[in-house]
C-alpha cells in the first residue's frame, strides 16, 4: 500500500490546493461573465390601449346571459406590456370573448434578431398560444428550450389580462 | 492482556444485489426516458431525434455519476462485501463511462439546437440561452477535468493530494448541473413524479455523503489513535504502532489496511493507505512503512504520542475468506505486511509456503518473525532476492519456477501482496498453473 512518487510530493498544502482553487475560481468568473441577469423588465406600457370592453374583470361577468356578440372571440382586446428580457422584447395582445375569457393571443413583438431566436420562437410561440388558450390564463408550463421567452410571454399576457 | 480486535462485521449484501440494483436503476433511467416519449422521438424529426439522444445520455451520465459518488462514500456494508479496491475500480469505470456519456449528452444537445440554426449559435447557447445552462456547462467542464486528471498517464504526474483536491470539484460539478436537469430538458420539468423522484435521490445521496463519508473523516479526527512505538528496520523502513482508547471503536482483522492521517501541522491534510503488518489487537495497530513517498517520510519522522486519525481498517483479504486449505503466500517489498499479519491468524493445517521477493537483502524485513510464525503452523519461508536482471531465472513467478519451489501448488489457495508488477506476474504464473481465479486473493491496485 504505497503510492507512487511524483514531482510535487514535497509541495505544501497551499501549492497542491492551487490547481483546484484556480479551476473553481475560473468557473465562477466564467459564470459571472456569461450568465447575465435573467430578470425581465416590464417596459413603460403607455400603449396599453385598445380595451374596447367595458367589463372591469372577467369574474364579475354574468355567465348565464348569451348573445351572438358574446360568443365572438375578439369581443374585447387588451394589449400586454412590452417585456424586455435577455434575448429581446416580447409583447402580446389578448383577445377575449364575450364572457371576458381568453380565447386567442396575438404576438405583436418577439425577438427575431438572429436565426436562433427566430427558430426558437417559431417553435415555441404556437405551443405557448395553445397552452394559454386552453388554460384561459397566463400560468402555464414554460416551453422546453424557450424558458425565458415563455416567462416573458406569460408576463406580457398577465399584464394584458390584468388590464382587460 | 493482548486480545484481538473485534472482527469486522459480516456484510448483509449478496452478489445478486448488485445485479438487482443495476436492473432497477436501469429500468428507472429507461423508464423516465420512455415515459417522456424517448423512442417515439428517435423516429421523429431531426430535432426530436437529437433531443431524445441528449436526454438519454444525460440521464445515463447522471446515473453513472450518482452511483460513482455513492461508491466513494465507502459504505461499510458494501466495503465488507466487495472490498475498497473493487469499489474504487468500479468508481473508475463508472467515472469514465460518465465522462463519455456526458460528451455524448453535450454533443447531441448542441446538434439538436443546431437543427434550426448554425452550429456556432448552438455552441454559444451552451453558455446560457436557457437559465442554468451556463452553470451546467461549467459543471460539465469540472466533471470532464476530473475525468481527465484521473487518466493514469495524467494522474501519475501529480501527487495524490493535488489530484484529490481537483477531484473534489466533481461535487461542484454535480451541484452546478443539477438545476438544469430539473428546469430544462423535459424529463423532469414537466413531470412532477419524475421530478420528485430525482430530487429525493439527490438529497438522499447528499445526506448519505455528508454523514457517511465526511462524518467518517470527522469521527476519525475526533477519536484519533496515538503513536505508541516507533522502530526502524531494514533500509528506510520504519515500524509504527498506533494505540489508545479509540482502539475499542475499531473492528479489524489481519490482512487489512487503514488510511492514516497524522494530525500534525505538516500533514493533517494527507490521508494515505497503509497495510497492517501485524494482526490488530488491543496492543495496537502495527504498520511497516517503506520510505518512498512524502507521506511515509512524514509518518516515519513523527514522534511518540503524535495523534493519528485512522479510517478503516478496510480490505477483504482476511483470514475469513481463506477456506482452511493449504496456503501459498507471495509477498513483494512491503507487501510482506499483510502476509505477516495473516500468518498470525492461520492454523497449522494451512502449512503455508511464503515466497518473499525483495530487490536486495537489505530490503527484507521481518524475516525472523516470519520464519517463527511459519514454523508454528508447519510452514516455511523462501526468499527471492536480487534485481530482476540478476536472478537465476528470468521470471521467478513463472509456472515452472513456482512448481519447483511449491510442488503441491495446485492444492493451495494463494494470497499475493506487493507492487502492481508483482501482482501481475504472480497472477499470470498462477493462472497458467491452473489455479482457480477464486483461489487467488489480493488487493487490486486502484491508483
Amino acid at each position: 500500500m504505497t503510492r507512487n512518487k511524483s514531482a510535487d510530493d514535497q509541495f505544501p498544502l497551499v501549492r497542491r490546493l492551487a490547481p483546484a482553487v484556480l479551476l473553481a475560481s475560473g468557473g465562477v468568473v466564467f459564470l459571472a461573465l456569461v450568465d447575465g441577469p435573467e430578470n425581465m423588465i416590464i417596459l413603460n406600457s403607455s400603449s396599453t390601449t385598445g380595451s374596447v370592453s367595458s367589463s372591469s374583470s372577467s369574474t364579475s361577468n354574468p355567465t348565464g346571459s348569451t348573445s351572438t356578440q358574446e360568443l365572438t372571440c375578439g369581443a374585447a382586446r387588451s394589449t400586454g406590456a412590452q417585456v424586455e428580457f435577455k434575448w429581446g422584447i416580447v409583447q402580446v395582445e389578448a383577445l377575449l370573448d364575450g364572457e371576458g375569457e381568453l380565447c386567442e393571443v396575438e404576438v405583436l413583438q418577439f425577438p427575431d434578431a438572429d436565426r436562433r431566436s427566430l427558430a426558437i420562437n417559431n417553435f415555441a410561440l404556437p405551443i405557448l398560444r395553445d397552452a394559454v388558450v386552453v388554460a384561459k390564463n397566463a400560468n402555464v408550463q414554460a416551453v422546453s428550450g424557450a424558458t425565458l421567452t415563455s416567462r416573458a410571454y406569460m408576463a406580457s399576457l398577465q399584464f394584458a389580462l390584468d388590464n382587460s | 492482556m493482548t486480545k484481538p480486535l473485534r472482527r469486522p462485521i459480516r456484510s448483509a449484501l449478496l452478489d445478486i444485489d448488485v445485479v438487482a440494483l443495476t436492473a432497477v436503476a436501469t429500468m428507472v433511467v429507461m423508464g423516465v426516458w420512455l415515459r417522456h416519449g424517448g423512442v417515439d422521438m428517435l423516429a421523429g424529426s431531426a430535432l426530436d431525434r437529437w433531443t431524445s439522444i441528449s436526454r438519454l445520455s444525460g440521464l445515463f451520465a447522471s446515473f453513472t455519476g450518482l452511483v460513482g459518488v455513492a461508491l466513494s462514500i465507502r459504505s461499510t456494508q458494501v466495503e465488507r462485501k466487495f472490498g475498497l479496491d473493487t469499489m474504487y475500480n468500479w468508481h473508475r469505470i463508472l467515472g469514465e463511462t460518465m465522462a463519455i456519456a456526458l460528451v455524448v449528452h453535450i454533443w447531441s444537445g448542441v446538434m439538436s439546437w443546431s437543427v434550426e440554426a448554425s452550429v456556432w449559435s448552438a455552441i454559444r447557447d451552451l453558455t446560457g440561452r436557457e437559465p442554468y445552462m451556463a452553470m451546467a456547462t461549467v459543471g460539465a467542464f469540472f466533471i470532464l477535468v476530473v475525468a481527465f486528471t484521473s487518466l493514469r498517464a495524467v494522474r501519475r504526474r501529480m501527487s495524490y493530494e493535488t489530484w484529490y483536491f481537483m477531484h473534489l470539484l466533481s461535487y461542484a460539478g454535480f451541484a452546478l448541473a443539477f438545476s438544469h436537469t430539473i428546469v430544462l430538458g423535459g424529463d423532469f420539468n414537466e413531470d412532477p413524479i419524475a421530478r420528485w423522484m430525482w430530487i429525493v435521490v439527490h438529497i438522499g445521496l447528499a445526506v448519505w455523503l455528508v454523514i457517511g463519508r465526511w462524518g467518517r473523516v470527522v469521527r476519525s479526527v475526533l477519536k484519533p489513535l496515538h503513536i505508541t512505538n516507533l522502530e526502524s528496520t531494514g533500509v528506510n523502513t520504519v515500524v509504527v504502532t498506533l494505540g489508545g482508547p479509540a482502539l475499542e471503536n475499531l473492528r479489524g482483522d489481519a490482512g487489512q489496511f487503514c488510511y492514516l492521517r497524522p494530525l500534525v501541522r505538516s500533514s493533517w491534510w494527507k490521508s494515505n493507505p497503509y497495510s497492517m503488518s501485524a494482526a490488530p489487537s488491543t496492543d495496537g495497530l502495527r504498520f511497516t512503512i517503506k520510505d518512498r513517498g512524502d507521506a511515509s517520510q512524514t509518518l516515519g519522522g513523527l514522534s511518540l504520542g503524535t495523534r493519528v486519525a485512522v479510517e478503516g481498517p478496510y480490505g477483504t483479504c482476511t483470514p475469513e475468506v481463506l477456506a482452511g486449505n493449504k496456503l501459498l503466500m507471495i509477498a513483494g517489498g512491503v507487501g510482506i505486511g499483510p502476509i505477516r499479519s495473516l500468518l498470525e491468524r492461520v492454523g497449522p493445517e494451512t502449512e503455508p509456503v511464503i515466497l518473499y521477493r525483495a530487490r536486495s537483502e537489505k530490503d527484507l524485513v521481518h524475516v525472523e518473525e516470519l520464519t517463527e510464525l511459519a514454523i508454528r503452523v508447519n510452514g516455511r519461508v523462501q526468499t527471492i532476492v536480487g534485481p530482476t536482471s540478476s536472478l537465476a531465472v528470468k521470471d521467478p513467478f513463472s509456472t515452472a519456477v513456482l512448481l519447483t519451489s511449491v510442488p503441491d501448488l495446485q492444492d493451495r489457495e494463494v494470497v499475493v501482496a506487493g507492487p502492481e508488477s508483482l501482482l501481475f506476474a504472480a497472477y499470470k504464473g498462477l493462472r497458467a498453473a491452473g489455479i482457480d481465479a477464486l483461489d487467488i486473493h489480493f488487493e487490486r491496485p486502484w491508483w
